[in-house]
């Protein structure tokens, strides 16, 4: 049986495109056949972040309309064995977005692949709700910050009410809060929520926290996800999420501040 | 810290824990009117319509609230009868 994990957040901008790109690609690294899909009809880019966009030809619409075959829409990974990207269209209508039409193509993926991947649109409209429809967990991607934290707390309503497992009685979707852009100078000074703060407000067990980090913004320069780098902070804290999710146990690293030297303690650095 | 900061910070109440304290309130908050029922407004009505073969009372007069804190759920009916009842 395969597993859905849905990438959702609610807030947009928050990093869900980049964890579905690393998190996909790191599942794969470990050996586990898995496929990240784009539900973003309409303004797809989990192409530009694996780096695949010359090679999109059909979509998940084509497929689920029938104008083209799945075999035909899914686009090998390059860098990584065991990784597949489904695309989302770019000009079709989203209501073409379908229960029956997703649940057909999650029924044939789920022959190949061991993990689906589905990299939620922002908002609550009906694409994040397709997205997160079918899921058996979900990663809630949240930034410290008070309008993200509220927007996944809306979310994690609506898995519980809106879900397939939610309306059919079934075990809840399991949720995993993962932390991005955290800036732990930041919240030493008093200027940023601070992990266990997220936690306790949203109270859902943490995967992972990912560093602020300018790699991440070079990684999608490249096109190549950040998990790749694993020289970087925002690389390791990807692989740690991975293993977590996997079920290995972790310490959580990058939640303190560096410590600083002589020289920086008096003069400050710019962080 | 540096030293600048040091001097800097001083002057106001660090803005996480202001930010911790707002979405404190505001989740509970939405996670109450989430998880009101659906089956309030028609209790409501019926409640209404109990109360009514003794008073006459307006339909603004009557609230009822369903609180739920831990394992503990409580209903709250709220009636004002009139005056010269």
């Amino acid at each position: 049986m395969a597993r859905i994990i849905v990438v959702t957040s609610g807030k947009g901008g928050v990093g869900k495109t980049t964890t579905s790109a690393s998190f996909a690609t790191g599942l794969a690294m470990k050996g586990h056949r898995t496929v990240v899909i784009d539900f973003d009809v309409g303004l797809r880019n989990l192409d530009l972040i694996m780096g695949c966009e010359r090679r999109v030809v059909y979509d998940l619409i084509n497929v689920i309309n029938g104008e083209a075959a799945l075999h035909q829409a899914l686009i090998k990974d390059k860098h990584t064995e065991n990784l597949s990207v489904l695309p989302a269209s770019q000009t079709r209508d989203k209501e073409a977005l379908t229960r029956e039409g997703i649940q057909a193509v999650f029924d044939e993926l789920a022959k190949d692949y061991e993990y689906i991947i589905c990299d939620s649109p922002a908002g609550i409209e009906h694409g994040a709700l397709m997205a997160l429809y079918f899921a058996d967990e979900a990663i809630i991607t949240t930034n410290p910050e008070v309008s993200s934290v509220r927007d996944s707390d809306r979310i994690l309503g609506i898995l519980q009410s809106k879900s397939r497992r939610a309306e059919q009685n079934l075990d809840p979707v399991k949720e995993h809060l993962l932390l991005t852009r955290y800036n732990p100078t930041r919240v030493e000074m008093g200027d940023m929520l601070n992990v266990e703060d997220v936690q306790e407000i949203l109270a859902i067990p943490l995967l992972a926290v990912v560093p602020e980090s300018k790699d991440v913004l070079k990684a999608s320069n490249h096109g190549v996800p950040v998990i790749h780098q694993q020289a970087t902070d925002a690389g390791q804290a990807y692989n740690d999420m991975v293993a977590r999710f996997l079920g290995a146990e972790l310490p959580h690293r990058f939640i303190n501040a560096p410590k600083k030297g002589f020289f920086q303690k008096v003069f400050g650095s710019r962080a | 810290m540096s030293l600048l900061q040091f001097f800097k910070s001083k002057q106001s109440e660090c803005s996480a824990s202001v930010a911790k304290e707002r979405l404190q309130i505001l989740v509970a908050h939405e996670r109450l009117s989430r998880s009101s029922h659906d089956f309030l407004p028609a209790m409501k009505q019926d409640i209404l319509d109990v109360i009514e073969k003794y008073f006459q009372v307006a339909d603004n007069t009557i609230s009822v609230r369903l609180d739920n804190e831990g394992d503990c759920s409580t209903l709250e009916v709220n009636v004002q009868l009139p005056e010269n009842s």
